[in-house]
């Protein structure tokens, strides 16, 4: 016998297959994943760069990869992405900050672990190594600020502790150490003693990288704003606002301050006074890597891959277009030299698929495009 | 393509966004907390889509008052066809729409999906989120130095699954308690209804308690916040007098207020109705359409 078929059930399953079907098409997976922005950076004839959670060493004349971190088949280390840039420490030593907040101190040569330090936390920011390579001095998402010998053994009795995330690379100028913070403010800190200088409050989270340059620390953070304060006393110098939050590492270069700030537009500050320089250059898309310099030509890259030559006297754009990539970039842009600068110097760009593209500085032409770890 | 596309754009534009600024908004406005801002924002949304709400909670009250005649026509009539017909016939003179509990839902839905991602995109765990934050944000300042927000909220990471079972408890339970407040007894139901609707009520609680250990622990609280607000709003809809808790936590199928009636002896039921009492909704449809009728004739 048929029974009848009630229409009362309809809007519970109806509810049912509609959200099974709305989180499937929002792209809601879950928690939104980790993937990484770490910067190339280049040591002589060693160059490093990182796609997701995978550093690797390239050799800087041929970029023929030498190692990559974590080595094939060690299920044991999980960086799960690759945010900080590596650094160089002496001449052994290379240093992996990762986003499961270990820092791995690597052999230069053979990217075999030398030892690692654990901060519980994810590591955003990069590492800031003294000059005699005998120091790191690194930021957690924490809050806390390490300084760690050669050995990877605390130099402070205790971390510095700020009261949010430090997402950015500690600047070292002489005996100060200078942190930003997501608690809006910016710390002055002794380097030997881990003890406080100075503070300055901002109006908003601080995930930009400050640099020290004659006398001043410039530094852009979430409140739109780029400071010079003092190096020795939290005063400020001057600001200049923009139309959204500051994230990449400023530039300063003969006097003159360069800073992308996330409503698209390149900002040039005269270090002195903060009077601009020029008109801010419109480079169409929100910019998050640092820009880079070569000759009189600044060289920057917004989001979705389109690096702008400007120039620098004038402000007005080098080139008669961008160069488009087509791939979206958010790690700094790094400017490689060939060992014994045999060659002119080149462009090198890391894309968030894990594309090494590198580009003429002379004419914005691609010379090649290489797939990390492919 | 391009039309979904078009859509995508309109979604982010007209919900997403909006609802995204609001949140940072309120959450800047509850000194920074942002637990305390999805609550705010849960009650502030449910205030806003409350004429939907009262349509279908209306709507659930009518099918439930119906239920004892539907029972009544499955009894007497054995042929599907002409018991189908009798239902939906009782159905439109008594001014219910089968569809009248899911269209106020439907309505609903974008905003609940707007309203996850606004949640996801706030919460910015991850420096790319916070990035992506910082383009949809408006261009005032009040709003752009308010993040990154305070993603802890009592034991939980609101960014993070709850790493407790606490939250997917929480979900499971305040849903399953709304479900089965708007779900008619099932001993006026055909066994084979009772059953889709058994398990529908099972599912649909297990399901999202299930979605509570995947997904940011921000989002699990909204789930508990408009649940509860649900429960306190379908109390008082129904009146505090029609309602019983019994019911809501009896397990084994109580029989329906009609049925009960007509089940009891003389001896039990000193005034035993002749006819099963026709809900408000029915009623009021029967006699506006006899008054329509005798207008005719005259």
């Amino acid at each position: 016998m048929t029974k009848h078929r009630s229409p009362r059930p309809l809007p519970g399953a109806l509810l049912v297959i509609l959200t099974v079907v709305a989180i499937a098409a929002g792209g809601c997976s879950s928690v939104a994943s980790p993937q990484g922005w770490a910067s190339p950076v280049q040591d002589g004839d060693l160059l490093l760069a990182a796609h997701r959670d995978e550093l690797f060493a390239l050799d800087a004349a041929d970029l023929a990869v030498r190692w990559s971190f974590p080595p094939a088949g060690n299920d044991e280390i999980d960086p799960v992405a690759l945010y900080g840039t590596p650094a160089f420490m002496g001449e052994e030593m290379v240093l992996v900050p990762t986003y499961d907040g270990v820092l791995y101190a690597l052999e230069r040569e053979s990217g075999n672990l030398r030892w690692q330090y654990d901060t519980g936390d994810a590591l955003i920011g990069g590492v800031a190594v003294s000059e005699a390579g005998d120091a790191a001095y690194f930021g957690s998402a924490n809050g806390n600020v390490y300084a760690l010998d050669a050995e990877g053994v605390p130099i402070w009795s205790a971390p510095f502790e700020t009261d949010e995330p430090v997402w950015s690379t500690p600047s070292l100028a002489g005996d100060t150490l200078f942190v930003t913070s997501l608690d809006r403010r910016v710390y002055a800190i002794a380097v030997e003693t881990g003890a406080q200088r100075w503070e300055f409050k901002a109006d908003a989270g601080i995930g930009s990288t400050p640099v020290v340059a004659g006398g001043s620390v410039f530094v852009g953070a979430f409140d739109s704003q780029l400071r010079a304060l003092g190096e020795t006393s939290p005063y400020e110098r001057w600001s200049v606002k923009a139309d959204n939050w500051f994230w990449s590492r400023p530039l300063e270069a003969a006097g003159t301050v360069y800073a992308g700030s996330l409503d698209g537009r390149v900002y040039a500050i005269d270090a002195a006074t903060g009077e601009e320089r020029w008109p801010p250059f419109d480079a169409g898309g929100p910019i998050r890597a640092a820009p880079a310099l070569v000759g009189e030509v600044l060289f920057v890259v917004d989001t979705d891959g389109n690096i702008h030559g400007i120039d620098t006297e004038t402000g007005a754009a080098a080139f008669a277009a961008p160069f488009a990539i087509g791939d979206e970039v958010l790690a700094d842009l790094l400017v490689r030299e060939s060992p014994g600068e045999t060659e002119p110097p080149e462009l090198v760009i890391v894309t968030t698929a894990g594309n090494l593209v590198r580009v003429d500085p002379v004419d914005l032409r691609q010379i090649a495009i290489t797939e990390l770890g492919g | 393509m391009e039309l979904l596309e078009l859509i995508s754009w309109a979604f982010d534009h007209v919900l997403v966004i909006p609802t995204t600024n609001a949140l940072v908004l309120i959450s800047r406005l509850s000194l920074g907390n942002y637990g305390v801002a999805i609550i705010l924002f849960t009650l502030i949304m449910r205030a806003v889509t409350w004429p939907l709400s009262r349509q279908q909670l209306h709507a659930a009250r009518s099918m439930q008052a119906l239920q004892p005649r539907i029972q009544e026509i499955q009894k007497k009539h054995k042929d599907p066809k002409r018991r189908s017909e009798e239902t939906m016939k009782l159905y439109r003179e008594g001014g219910v729409s089968p569809l009248g509990c899911i269209w106020p839902m439907l309505v609903q839905f974008p905003i609940w999906i707007a309203l996850y991602q606004a949640i996801r995109l706030t919460l910015g765990a991850t420096p790319e989120s916070l990035l992506d934050l910082s383009q949809r944000l408006y261009p005032w300042s009040y709003l752009r130095t308010a993040v990154p927000l305070e993603n802890q909220f009592l034991w939980m990471d609101l960014g993070q699954p709850d790493p407790t079972l606490i939250m997917a408890i929480l979900v499971g339970a305040s849903m399953w308690v709304q479900q089965r407040m708007t779900t008619p007894s099932n001993a006026s139901m055909d066994p084979q209804q009772a059953s889709i609707n058994q398990t529908t009520m099972v599912m649909m609680p297990l399901m999202f308690a299930f979605f509570t250990l995947q997904f940011p622990s921000g989002l699990a609280l909204y789930w508990v916040a408009t649940n509860v607000i649900g429960i306190v709003l379908q109390y008082f809809y129904m009146g505090p007098a029609q309602f019983s808790w019994r019911r809501i936590f009896t397990f084994t199928p109580a029989p329906a207020p009609a049925v009960r009636q007509a089940k009891q002896s003389p001896a039990e039921n000193p005034n035993p109705p002749t006819e099963p009492e026709e809900p408000p909704a029915a009623d009021e449809a029967h006699r506006r359409r006899r008054r329509r009728r005798r207008g005719r004739r005259r």
